[in-house]
């Protein structure tokens, strides 16, 4: 008999634990279809923490970050609990996204997924993205937290405004390009020592910091005329390669450090 | 003129687009034919439900396969030409091997043409020519659905392949404009930003660049178009830059920069 | 660029134009395949593709006279044709949710994903000729007229026998109504 895989459009799932009502856990079993996966997550106020492992279960947990413990006056007085954190997930071929409604409160999650997934993570407010063990694409934007990646294969476009950046990868993808943008924070990235890659680097008020051989490239600068007699100069990146040259690594602060790291075990 | 079966009718209800007397008469004409009401609810319900039935989509790996057998689709149909080894670009290794040997095609014979080993323009010159020129509408039309993939990293090769581009054409413009205006991702604005900017003498650019100001919330990109209108001396981004200085949330880096953007440029 | 001006552009030699067909039908054919395949989404993905393949492989065979959802939705009728003859399966809509499902009801009513769940499992007990009628039906851009076409018999026969698969739909869903209010009823959740 073949087996068949049917996900449905919206599958309502609120397992709540007895142990602790100010957090919720969703699990969702995956079928083989499903793995490799994408994991798309935005989460309006809070942390959200990813952290890969062997195995084909999703398992999602949102917790409180402040609980009111504080009892009313009067003896007989008790809180009777409500449910404040709803999970639910939207499961899409291999596709998973996950919906988290808390009414203005602050839930930070941790999920565990497999190894093998790609994550679309965003935080609005109030929280850092933390990622580990993961082999795929991962993208995250983070408004005013910071974002850290560790033991990363794949690949990764991170944007931070006001977070620090820090991302170390065992593994790149040989052909795809990677981003790593902040506001405000600086940005650190351990690479392979033996990766190819091309360069591109800019700070405005910070400093570009390697242990890497960079060798640079002369980018022709972007010319432009205006009345016939005037011609800026618009480019000012850093260019350049590392080892045979390959797909584009773009680094961009405003007011942070770069720093790109040859990776050792210690990382 | 044949009579429509009752049956008929009631599928022409079911779609719908009747005005509400056409209804009224059908439903009548089914009853007198011998249906209920409750059986001609049953069905348009029933018939409702089908509608919301979700659709899942399709994977990307069902993307992946469709466009690499559709790059061997184009070399079988091409005119036999030998495979060549090419020099490397650097755009060459974000394409896959059925793309780059596409590429190399185009390149050995953009080479042979460009270094005018025949002496005159003979038809198989002006054949090459138009290969070529089939090979780089080959590249745009990869790079326009490259931009609209769901994947950033793909949107991110997209627009640096267009950086990889002598010259673009206007389509290519327009959706580069459309990226920095409405991509979901600012890493990919920011991008964007920066392939038009080599464009920035275009009129049809540079209004771009002045239009998407008041679209933009990341600060690094805010910031950069603030660089380039001071650069370029564009009097006209003052007005869009003091129409978001308005808002109370700006960064407050990007306030400062924005400001003596506006008191330069006026 | 529209679909025809796209084909013709296609048949002139310009093969790349079909990538843009395939953005713009790729997701109505994989959830036309979807549902005729009761949610078998590997086959799907993998008719969808050999939907594309036959659409550059025979591309001189649209002229660019009528519909070309018409053309290519008469290719995707064919291709599940073959894929029916190559695998002898009985349609027993497995669903195999991976997710536990909520045990709370909040009334008597069943969740509209129920609904929906129920609904599936009763299109795939239709016949698959059936159940292509009344997907073909929910395409915007087919009118009778074509589905007629594609499926080789006349405008006022693709109605009545759409007309006979909703009441059989209908049917089928009743009968699974009740077998789940029966089991809740045997196994005590609904007062």
């Amino acid at each position: 008999m073949m087996k068949k895989y049917f996900p449905a459009a919206l599958i309502l799932v609120a397992i709540s634990l007895a142990a602790n009502c100010q957090s919720e856990q969703l699990v969702i079993n995956l079928s083989p279809y499903s793995v490799p996966g994408l994991l798309v997550f935005e989460n309006p106020k809070g942390s959200i923490k990813v952290t890969g492992y062997e195995g084909n279960v999703l398992l999602a947990t949102g917790t409180l970050r402040f609980s009111d413990t504080e009892k009313p006056a009067g003896s007989n007085m008790r809180r009777i609990e409500q449910k404040t954190v709803d999970i639910t997930a939207e499961v899409n071929g291999n596709k998973i996204t996950l919906f988290c409604k808390s009414t203005g409160k602050t839930v930070d999650f941790d999920i565990k997924v497999p190894r093998n997934f790609s994550l679309k993570l965003k935080s609005l407010d109030n929280g850092t993205v933390e990622i580990f063990n993961i082999n795929g694409e991962i993208e995250v934007e983070n408004t005013n937290g910071d974002i850290s990646l560790g033991n990363i294969s794949g690949s990764a476009v991170l944007n931070s405004v006001y977070g620090k950046i820090s991302a170390a990868f065992r593994n790149v993808n040989p052909d795809s390009p990677m981003m790593f943008t902040s506001f405000e924070g600086d940005i650190e990235v351990a690479l392979p020592g033996s990766v190819n890659a091309g360069l591109r680097l800019r700070s405005e008020n910070g400093e570009i910091l390697s242990d890497f051989d960079i060798k640079p490239v002369n980018r022709q600068s972007v010319v432009t005329k205006v009345d016939n007699t005037l011609v800026y100069s618009l480019e000012d990146w850093v260019t350049g390669t590392i080892n045979k040259g390959g797909p584009e690594y773009i680094f961009k602060s405003y007011n942070g450090n770069i720093i790109l790291k040859k990776k050792t075990d210690l990382l | 003129m044949k009579r429509k079966d009752h049956r008929e009718k009631l599928i022409d209800l079911l779609h719908g687009n009747l005005s509400p007397e056409e209804e009224k008469e059908i439903i009548a004409g089914l009853e007198r034919s011998g249906m209920s009401r409750q059986e001609i609810e049953d069905l348009r319900s029933v018939s409702r439900l089908i509608d919301e039935t979700p659709s899942p989509g399709p994977s990307e790996r069902m993307d992946k396969r469709f466009y690499t057998m559709l790059e061997e689709e184009k070399k079988n149909s091409l005119l036999g030409e030998p495979e060549i080894k090419t020099k490397k670009l650097s755009f060459v290794s974000l394409l896959t091997p059925g793309m780059r040997i596409a590429a190399g095609i185009a390149l050995f014979l953009l080479g042979w043409f460009t270094s005018g080993w025949f002496g005159s323009s003979t038809p198989r010159d002006r054949q090459i020519a138009d290969l070529s020129g089939e090979i780089k509408q080959l590249k745009e039309t990869l790079v326009l659905t490259m931009m609209q993939q769901s994947s950033t990293v793909e949107r991110i090769k997209a627009v640096n392949m267009v950086s990889e581009f002598e010259t673009a054409d206007s389509l290519i413009i327009e959706r580069l404009i459309g990226v920095l205006n409405h991509d979901s991702n600012d890493n990919v604005r920011l991008l964007a930003l920066e392939a038009l900017v080599r464009y920035s003498s275009v009129p049809v650019v540079r209004d771009g660049l002045i239009g998407s100001i008041g679209n933009q919330t990341s600060p690094l990109v805010q910031l950069r178009l603030a660089d380039i209108m001071l650069a370029l001396n564009e009097k006209r981004a003052a007005p869009e830059f003091q129409k978001v200085l308005q808002d109370a949330r700006l960064n407050y880096s990007v306030r400062g920069k924005m400001n003596e953007t506006v008191i330069a440029l006026l | 660029m529209d679909d025809i001006s796209l084909m013709v552009s296609v048949n002139a030699g310009e093969i790349d134009k079909v990538g843009l067909l395939y953005e713009r039908y790729k997701r109505p054919l994989y959830a036309y395949f979807f549902k005729l395949t009761c949610g078998d989404n590997q086959a799907s993905e993998d008719l969808v593709h050999t939907v594309f393949y036959r659409v550059i492989r025979y591309r001189t065979s649209f002229t660019g006279k009528g519909n070309f959802a018409k053309w290519l939705f008469r290719i995707a009728h064919n291709t599940g044709i073959d894929h029916n003859r190559k695998i002898r399966h009985v349609n027993t809509y497995q669903t195999e949710t991976y997710a536990t499902q909520s045990a709370v009801y909040e009334d008597n009513e069943l969740e509209k994903n129920e609904q929906l769940e129920m609904l599936q499992q009763a299109m795939c007990r239709l016949k698959p000729d059936e159940r292509e009628l009344l997907v073909l039906s929910k395409i915007d851009c087919l009118k009778y007229r074509e589905i007629a076409e594609i499926m080789n018999i006349t405008e006022s026969n693709v109605k009545i026998k759409i007309f006979r698969a909703l009441k059989k739909l209908k049917d089928n869903y009743t009968k699974l109504e009740n077998t789940i209010y029966e089991k809740e009823r045997s196994s005590g959740k609904v007062n």
